[in-house]
């Protein structure tokens, strides 16, 4: 490869792995570099299809040998942890007429599959957030007169604020169309039991506790799965955002009905302490709508010595 | 009949009615349920001609909760459960139902005191088959050998929690089991 | 003092021995067992359990509970192996980023090494505390057809759980070294191998202490687990057709059928009779319900008979790959605790025409053979020595999808062979040389071991390139396959060397995530332990 060659794709985007003609890699580009973890010493040498992993091996290889036998320019697909790759395979002539391998790759970007998985990324920091925040409540004491402690007490609410959002982001792009998620059946004890997780998280060191009621296997349901993941949670926060804060929290799914009837109620229930439990207000609108989408029916049920129950009751899907 | 008047004679009046209610379920003019009712303190549930099915419901329901005020957790439970199956798409007896199930779930924990206690039989097979037991207390049963604690049966049962502590502490206060330490 | 300690991780159960004092002894776990069933799993509330504890939920928390992880460890997604696998297991098995499977349990993804890891780290647990002192090396069993992959798998999983695998070996060979521990005779001994989870025969050659591996065969979804499960079935029957009542969907009902089965089984090979009981194992509106059966030794039989002639057919095929008549055979191993049944016991003896030898716990044979080999490996005097055979044939896919083999199954290693090749097309300029293993003489249905391109080849017509590819397998059965065009000398090569599924960076980071959990395991204990 000539020096100007070389250079003109050291400035492209999309990473570029040029093969001699026995199939060893003679060159990488910068984006190659930075996308597949190898340095231009350590792919130098080595097979093409080693510089790949798992399946995409087979089609470089294949790829090559293609190239090699008919001289001719070859597309074919890979896929790289987790991205997808377009891939083209073209000859090219190196010295003494034989013929190499170029190969040029352009990255598959998938709309909504990319927004979750930024979506994920964001609660890392939101959780450190709320953890420093909490710290510095913590510090401030009994001062319930400190403008300091007014303000960071302001920026814990803030915080909670831009979780609910967060999570209505995470609701609305779930339920993007796509019919394969929105009628998949899954197992409802799965989700319970994340939440049950994620509650135990979030409520840090608040004096609430949390139990899980469900047996090991439930029947199956079908709907968005995310979805209920995602309003369980919102409610299980919402409880947590009363004053008083509960003493208690339960996540709990189990059968009941047989038949036609059979169905899965799911449900968050919260306990106070001395009858902490006054009127409190109904679901919030975008919530009740949400769980409408589940095609669940919601009930909720307050007493004041024993707490508030929301239940959700999901159909058993038929096997 | 026979076991309501058993529980009366034992101090159980809320049981008493649940069960002399029950029989006026299976038939209706039962004169002798009637009677002891009324004796006992409690509304018949009864059904005007132009009433529906669901008052007599909300009649049961509201006994349930009533048995719930006065301090009565498991005999409501019992009440609620049986509510629930019969019509388990009502979700206001569900909820209820919900809430007394985590309220006897704390109290049952509380009452298992050290969790970590190993339990073991106390009975011989003989005279366990005098009890009427529902299955989940015989899977529960066959997990006892006298190595394995509370906790690693709550763990280890796959059970709802609430009904494995539930079946331990029946089993306990029956005496078919002790916990020691 | 340093202790080498001899694993058989085996599908079901495995057991862990040393050598003390010039003894070999298996170690008990804190339950008494000396055998650990090879089963992880985690409970509803986060609850990692490993071994008897694991066991005792497998049915109600079946998609939590992962077993017999020995039949996908080393293998590729879209083998049929797995793939049966994955029809059979309650638990989610998926396709890893590598090909290989991978267990999704309670939201968590496992690589097959990791879980192997999780039951040698138990195995290793248990002899630290029997000895008061950590261990870090062990010679860890496998059966005798386990290729590269899955051996070096093995291996990864003794790195993941702080093992240093001195030697990977072979099962059957294992159990001949525990057989002549201290007998100095030239013997020709079959060993038959059958397990909780799969079935083994070898046949091996033992002489001046060197033990040579004639010939092997098995059934990697045979074994006691099987016979287990007949017994359920027909007590499912007999509940249904005498109280009405179908037990198949109820979860805890089917726990405790499965555990009386297995006593029942294991009652039965002592006596000839055995009572199964389970009160209360249902209820109805009539009220409790409870399972009460006579099982006898005969009826056991009835149920399995199928089976015990199954593994006769394999030994035949293992007999005749071995080249010597049957009346060859001075000396019958039984290996696995299945074996102690009269029935089992009198085929074989029916077969061979002579009683198997009983001197050895067939529970914990492999595992003293296994401590013996590591002590010999770090004695000063070795006097044992190990020939093996590479249990599957090797060779190249050529045209129309045929596989050619080089070197056939059953083969002594080291070993090394070539042959001819040529191109299929006029002006063909490169070759694709795809190593395989396997036994079809279809490519597609063999085992791709590696690949590689040889280019360069110079314009002609069809057929007259010669192509010289040669097999060469060392002592440890690495695989290198070269090959060369002899008209330009040009070659390319490549060695299948001790290539597991887990990349060393994968392997670092599962080692460190464990030790992570272990950390946070110890602090909510220790959080429990204040509430």
């Amino acid at each position: 490869m000539t020096g100007a060659e070389g250079s003109l794709l050291s400035f492209l985007d999309a990473p570029v792995i040029v093969g001699d003609p026995e199939g060893g890699a003679v060159y990488v580009n910068p984006a190659f570099q930075a996308r597949f973890a190898v340095t231009a010493e350590t792919a130098r040498g080595r097979s093409l299809a080693e510089l790949f992993s798992g399946g995409s091996r087979e089609a470089v290889l294949q790829a090559v040998a293609e190239v090699c036998e008919h001289g001719e320019s070859v597309r074919f697909r890979v896929r790289e942890r987790g991205v997808g790759f377009a891939a083209v395979a073209s000859p090219i002539v190196a010295e003494a007429a034989r013929v190499g391998v170029v190969i040029l790759l352009k990255e598959e970007v998938e709309g909504v599959e990319r927004l979750l998985s930024l979506h994920r990324e964001i609660q890392d920091p939101i959780e450190e957030l709320s953890h420093s925040l909490q710290m510095l409540l913590d510090q401030t004491g009994g001062r319930r007169d400190s403008r300091y402690r007014s303000l960071v007490e302001g920026s814990v609410r803030a915080l909670a604020r831009l979780r609910r959002w967060s999570e209505e982001l995470r609701v609305v792009l779930s339920g993007a169309p796509d019919p394969i998620l929105e009628s998949a059946r899954f197992d409802p004890g799965e989700v319970v039991r994340r939440v049950a997780e994620r509650a135990l998280r979030r409520i840090g060191k608040a004096q609430t506790a949390v139990e899980l009621l469900a047996a090991t296997s439930l029947p199956a349901v079908r709907g968005d799965e995310a979805r209920l993941e995602s309003v369980l949670m919102r409610i299980v926060e919402d409880r947590l955002e009363q004053e008083p804060s509960p003493s208690a929290i339960f996540i709990g799914a189990r059968s009941a009905g047989t038949g036609t009837g059979a169905a899965v109620l799911v449900s968050v229930t919260a306990h106070w302490r001395n009858g902490g439990c006054t009127a409190l207000p109904s679901e919030p609108p975008v919530l009740q709508e949400s769980i409408a989408a589940l095609g669940a029916d919601l009930h909720t049920t307050i007493d004041p010595e024993l707490g508030r129950t929301t239940l959700l009751r999901l159909p058993v899907d038929a096997p | 009949m026979e076991e309501g008047l058993r529980h009366y004679g034992e101090g159980r009046t809320a049981r008493a009615a649940w069960c002399w209610r029950e029989v006026l379920e299976l038939e209706p003019d039962h004169p002798g349920a009637r009677d002891y009712l009324r004796s006992a303190g409690f509304s018949t549930g009864e059904v005007k001609p132009s009433g529906s099915v669901g008052e007599a419901r909300d009649g049961l329901l509201a006994d349930a909760l009533d048995l719930l005020r006065k301090g009565e957790a498991q005999e409501s439970l019992e009440m609620f459960e049986s509510l629930a199956r019969e019509n388990p798409g009502r979700l206001e007896t569900q909820g209820y139902l919900e809430l007394v199930r985590s309220h006897l779930y704390q109290l049952y924990r509380e009452q298992l005191r050290d969790a970590s206690a190993v339990l073991k039989v106390k009975i011989t097979p003989q005279e366990m088959m005098r009890f009427n037991l529902p299955a989940n207390a015989g899977f529960v049963l066959s997990m006892i050998d006298g190595k394995t604690s509370v906790n690693e049966i709550l763990a280890l049962s796959g059970m709802d929690p609430f009904d494995a502590v539930r079946v331990v502490h029946k089993l306990l206060e029956a005496g078919i089991v002790e916990a020691s330490s | 003092m340093n202790h080498v300690i001899g694993i058989d991780l085996g599908t079901t159960n495995s057991c862990v021995a040393i050598i003390e004092n010039g003894q070999p002894s298996v170690i008990p776990n804190a339950g008494g067992y000396k055998t650990t069933p090879s089963m992880f799993a985690i409970t509803q509330d986060g609850k990692r359990l490993v071994g008897h504890l694991a066991k005792r939920q497998a049915i109600t928390n079946a998609k939590d509970t992962v077993f017999a992880t020995k039949r996908l460890i080393g293998r590729r997604f879209d083998a049929p192996e797995v793939q049966k696998s994955i029809d059979l297991s309650p638990f989610r098995i998926v396709r890893g980023p590598n090909d290989d499977p991978r267990i999704e349990i309670a939201g968590k993804t496992f690589t097959c090494p990791e879980i192997s890891a999780l039951i040698l780290r138990e195995m290793k647990r248990v002899v630290e505390e029997y000895l008061g002192d950590h261990v870090h090396e062990a010679v860890i069993t496998v059966p005798a057809y386990f290729n590269d992959a899955q051996r070096q798998c093995t291996k990864d999983a003794g790195k993941i759980a702080g093992l240093e695998v001195l030697r990977i070996i072979n099962e059957p060979t294992a159990a001949a070294l525990a057989y002549g521990f201290n007998k100095h005779r030239d013997e020709k001994v079959a060993i038959y191998d059958l397990g909780g989870g799969t079935f083994d025969i070898s046949i091996l050659e033992m002489s001046d202490g060197v033990v040579e591996v004639l010939a092997t065969a098995g059934n990697t979804f045979l074994g006691g687990e099987d016979f287990d499960q007949r017994i359920v079935a027909h007590l499912l029957e007999i509940f249904q057709k005498s109280e009405g009542i179908d037990l198949r969907g109820d979860t805890m009902a089917l726990q405790r059928l499965k555990d009386a089965a297995e006593k029942a089984k294991c009652d039965l090979s002592s006596r000839e009779v055995t009572e199964i009981n389970l009160p209360f194992i249902a209820s109805d509106a009539k009220g409790p319900r409870h399972l009460s059966q006579v099982l006898t030794r005969e009826a056991l039989e009835s149920l399995v008979g199928g089976v015990v002639r199954g593994t006769l057919k394999t030994v035949e095929q293992c007999v005749n790959d071995s080249g010597l008549a049957i009346g060859a055979i001075d000396q019958i191993i039984l290996v696995g605790g299945q074996t102690r049944m009269p029935l089992v016991q009198a085929a074989v003896t029916e077969f061979f025409g002579k009683r198997p030898h009983k001197g050895v716990n067939p529970d914990e044979v492999v595992a003293i053979g296994a401590a013996l080999q590591g002590e010999s490996l770090v004695a000063e005097e070795q006097n044992l020595l190990l020939l093996d055979v590479t249990p599957l044939s090797l060779g190249i896919a050529t045209f129309g999808g045929h596989f050619a083999k080089l070197i056939d199954r059953n083969t002594t290693v080291p070993a090394r062979k070539s042959h001819l090749f040529t191109t299929t097309r006029d002006n063909q300029s490169a070759v694709k040389i795809r190593v395989l293993q396997g036994e079809s003489e279809i490519a597609s249905e063999s085992d791709l071991l590696g690949e590689f391109v040889l280019g360069g080849i110079r314009p002609s017509r069809k057929g007259e390139p010669e192509i010289d590819v040669c097999f060469d397998i060392d002592a440890n059965g690495i695989v290198s396959v070269a090959a060369r065009d002899t008209a330009t000398g040009k070659e390319q090569s490549i060695t299948v060397n001790a290539r597991g599924t887990l990349s060393a960076e994968e392997i670092q980071h599962i080692i460190e995530e464990n030790e992570l959990y272990e950390v946070q395991l110890k602090q909510s204990d220790e959080v429990q332990a204040r509430k």
